[in-house]
């Protein structure tokens, strides 16, 4: 009975079209997306799971319009990608050179806009995306001293002059 | 700043009568409007007084005279509660932050980036601001890390260092 059940059951879903779903941005611009590329994000499919039926468009109030349109570019290369392991431990063992050739040129933008995917991508629950905005931030620290890393980021010295010396003179040993 | 403005169709003014001329104010006391003492002429003043409510060239805004709100404030009769009034706040200089940068992520996602690192490029990031060093002393690697060293010898520590970089990090 049940074989001649199964060939039915995959024929009525190869008919049924991709859905479309419409995300809208925090700046009021709608994006366009099948749902397959949208449910990437944990946060949508767990919102898709939720509601039944979507007629609406599907606020997205922390991800700006050029933002959410990079992150739906990342979305629809992956979209075939298995899901990621439950277990992170065999991430974790993974080097942070690790990032497959076409990640790196999609992340070859400018710093504005790699934290703002890093963000997003923290906001939507995509964890794969965050694990490879994270490691390409990583890759940019790697092998710098403070002071090119402040300069690589921008980042403000908030030290005192006597805490700089001290936390230099307490880390010393792992210039030697 | 009271203008007396006589009717036509009013009654006939008081013997006493003298028009007031317009004129500006310069104090506080000016701003009061000068009324007959006299029983006699109490009640020609409440009209005057309400023809001055209804008339239209009746000043809404403060004189131009009265230089600001400030000494408008420091009048002998001007009083307000203390908890009407707003104390400013000594300001703190703060160094200027960027708009979006390293330092936008959250401390969650500093860790994150933290975590593709070896030990000797957190410490290095640790050594960059404020807030990179408390999200460096988060990250397990730094926290085993002190825990295990029991002395300065910074031979041991590299041995250590070297141990640590080879070993998958901890994640709790």
């Amino acid at each position: 009975m049940s074989n001649t059940q199964a060939p039915a059951t995959v024929k009525k879903l190869t008919l049924v079209p991709t859905r479309l779903l419409t995300l809208l941005s925090s700046d009021s611009i709608e994006k366009k997306v099948a749902r397959d590329v949208a449910e990437r994000s944990i946060l949508i499919k767990n919102m898709l799971e939720d509601c039944a039926e979507f007629d609406q468009a599907i606020p997205i109030p922390n991800v700006t319009s050029s933002v959410l349109t990079k992150v739906i570019e990342w979305c629809e290369h992956h979209k075939n990608d298995p899901a990621p392991a439950a277990d992170e431990k065999v991430d974790s063992r993974k080097k942070s050179t690790d990032i497959d050739e076409w990640d790196q040129k999609f992340m070859q933008v400018d710093q504005e806009m790699l934290f703002e995917i890093i963000l997003a991508a923290n906001y939507l629950d995509i964890k794969p995306l965050l694990d490879v905005g994270c490691k390409t931030v990583a890759n940019m620290i790697k092998g710098k001293s403070p002071e090119e890393i402040r300069e690589t980021f921008n980042i403000q010295n908030d030290f005192t002059p006597e805490e700089e010396d001290q936390i230099r003179r307490e880390n010393q040993w792992a210039e030697e | 700043m009271i203008l007396f403005k006589r009717h036509h169709h009013g009654p006939e003014p008081p013997a006493h009568y003298r028009p007031i001329r317009r004129r500006r104010l310069n104090d506080a006391s000016e701003m009061t409007v000068p009324l007959p003492q006299s029983s006699a002429t109490t009640s020609s003043s409440v009209m005057e007084t309400r023809r001055i409510s209804k008339c239209s060239h009746f000043p809404t805004t403060l004189p131009s005279t009265c230089p600001n709100l400030t000494s408008f404030c420091t009048l002998p009769n001007v009083t307000f509660p203390t908890s009407f009034v707003r104390k400013r706040q000594p300001c703190r200089p703060q160094p200027p932050r960027t708009t979006a940068g390293i330092s936008s992520l959250p401390t969650e996602l500093l860790l994150k980036v933290l975590f593709h690192l070896p030990l000797i490029d957190i410490i290095q990031v640790a050594q960059t601001s404020r807030k990179a060093l408390r999200s460096s002393i988060l990250f397990p690697k730094i926290i085993l890390f002190k825990n295990t060293l029991t002395s300065q010898d910074s031979a041991s520590a590299i041995l250590r260092l070297q141990y640590l970089n080879s070993s998958p990090p901890h994640t709790h």
